[in-house]
């Protein structure tokens, strides 16, 4: 039990798990009857899944989570590899602004939290965010410059519709240089 | 260690161990602990016995956060899972079968589309039987333009009341023995209908809606026609606007997780201006854009009515007609 787990974190009822079935069988039948050697059953019960749609309760998780990486005897199991948080931007965006700045220090207490799991247990976090218009219809994140001091890579995506290829440039990233790097693919 | 001779301080906490039914600790199964739905239950015990629970802590491991699911159950119960029908075959084969429980479902298109119509469709189609294929369920209906009409839905009622009888007929005497026979009546009487003519009641009778599914678990379906519709007048502060509107659509995904219920969303299209050109788009701005699970548009093609999966984590993008017959959804005239 040396393999990795991944914790997916929904808020928008989004996970798949058709579509990950999809990715892992090349013909994509009913399950029960593709598995021959097991592998796929093994590689998705990997992926746990969970739902919140409150900020409190990710943080909730967030703890739980954080307890359990750091008991003794976790060590010697399974091991969370990758965190998603999909998407973190829809769980923030209730309770920003509005007078109070109790919404902007629960942004920040979360990214710092983040920021501590994936230091002190190793995991990769990553997390989404939206594009919505901003000034003069120019798309921009959710999130906005509170939040960008937060992740150490910011990735951003875009699609063109008529080519129907996708497009994706790094922002922000700790070790490249200034100039952003980007690349083209197709989701199939 | 019996539960009632650990030290612990307080009697309500002893008295709550022992009403979860950790009468001994042998008995705390690692299956138990792992599906014991309160994380402090599961915390609590850890902390007090530690010895005795890291035994059986690596099953307790493998979740890592209390009501999490893995991908491969997930995929066994999605399989199991019935779809509501659309009553037009072309639309439900680029939909998968029809529209999926536990997901937030938004519909949109230009007025006279047919938003309104499909929405009555799927309220009555949720009713369809399980015998014939259907959930068995029942739906909410939130009127908030006024564009519900209970003439129509009688009539889309009897349409599917006598398609469900020759079907019956086509598959034969048996299933006609054990049924009760569904008469449109029925149909409306399983239609539970709110009309809201603010914002301040639509976002009170979302508030209100946990409330009475709990205590009308038989709804499988609820429809909002339209969601944009008091949110596009007398909103002046336009970041309040998209705080509540967030807030509204996690508390619908909320409902859609926790009842295993379809929410489908019918909303307006508004002409969005960019360098000088204009364009259609949905209503509520770019942030309720990323607040749905699918999203499908309903758009004019000629003189066909298309639509078009928009976004979805597990369809692809197509397009398919449809048209609004007297009896309702129905396939495009030109196919059949």
């Amino acid at each position: 039990m040396d393999r990795g787990s991944v914790v997916y974190v929904d808020t928008g009822n989004s996970f798949s798990s058709r579509r990950i079935h999809h990715f892992l069988c090349e013909n994509g039948g009913p399950p029960s009857k593709q598995d021959d050697t097991g592998i796929v059953q093994r590689v998705m019960s990997r992926i746990l899944r969970h739902s919140v749609f409150d900020i409190n309760l990710l943080f909730n998780v967030l703890h739980q989570l954080e307890f359990v990486l750091g008991s003794q005897e976790y060590r010697e199991g399974c091991k969370v590899q990758l965190l998603i948080i999909d998407s973190v931007s829809s769980l923030i965006t209730p309770v920003l602004g509005g007078g109070s700045s109790q919404g902007y220090s629960l942004m920040t207490s979360l990214g710092v939290l983040l920021k501590k799991l994936a230091h002190e247990h190793d995991i990769a976090i990553l997390v989404t965010n939206h594009m919505v218009g901003g000034e003069r219809g120019n798309p921009k994140p959710a999130l906005g410059e509170s939040w960008k001091s937060i992740p150490h890579v910011r990735l951003l995506l875009s699609c063109d519709y008529e080519t129907n290829t996708c497009n994706i440039s790094t922002l922000k990233h700790p070790s490249l240089q200034a100039a952003s790097r980007s690349a083209s693919f197709v989701i199939g | 260690m019996d539960p009632w001779k650990l030290p612990i301080s307080s009697a309500i906490q002893r008295k709550r161990l022992l009403s979860q039914s950790y009468t001994s600790h042998a008995s705390a199964s690692p299956s138990d602990l792992a599906c014991a739905d309160r994380a402090s239950d599961v915390i609590y015990l850890l902390l007090i016995e530690p010895q005795v629970i890291t035994s059986k802590f690596s099953v307790f491991s493998f979740l890592f956060v209390i009501g999490a699911q893995n991908a491969w159950d997930i995929l066994l119960e999605e399989e199991s899972m019935t779809r509501i029908t659309t009553s037009c075959a072309e639309l439900d084969k680029i939909l998968g079968g029809g529209i999926s429980c536990k997901e937030v479902t938004e519909i949109g298109g230009v007025p006279g589309i047919g938003k309104t119509q499909l929405g009555i469709q799927l309220a009555v189609n949720v009713q369809i039987p399980s015998y014939y294929g259907g959930l068995g369920g029942k739906a909410i209906y939130i009127d908030t333009e006024g564009s519900f009409m209970v003439e129509r839905v009688l009539q889309i009622a009897e349409a599917c009341t006598e398609d469900m009888t020759e079907y019956g007929r086509f598959l034969g005497k048996s299933i006609q023995a054990r049924q009760v026979e569904m008469g449109p009546k029925d149909f409306l009487e399983n239609i539970y209908y709110f009309r809201v003519c603010s914002y301040t009641e639509q976002i009170g009778l979302e508030n209100y809606l946990d409330k009475f599914i709990s205590e009308h678990r038989d709804v499988k379906i609820v429809v909002i026609d339209s969601v944009a519709f008091q949110f596009r007048q007398d909103f002046d502060d336009l970041a309040q606007r998209t705080r509540v509107l967030s807030a509204m659509a996690l508390k619908l995904m909320k409902l859609a997780k926790k009842f295993s219920l379809a929410v489908v969303l019918l909303n307006q299209v508004t002409t969005k201006v960019i360098e000088s050109s204009f364009q259609l788009a949905l209503a509520l701005g770019d942030s309720w854009s990323h607040s749905c699970t699918n999203r499908l548009i309903l758009y004019w093609n000629g003189e066909e009515r298309y639509a078009y999966i928009d976004k979805s984590p597990s369809l692809r993008s197509a397009s398919a007609p449809y048209s609004v017959t007297s009896r309702g959804i129905r396939n495009s005239s030109s196919n059949s």
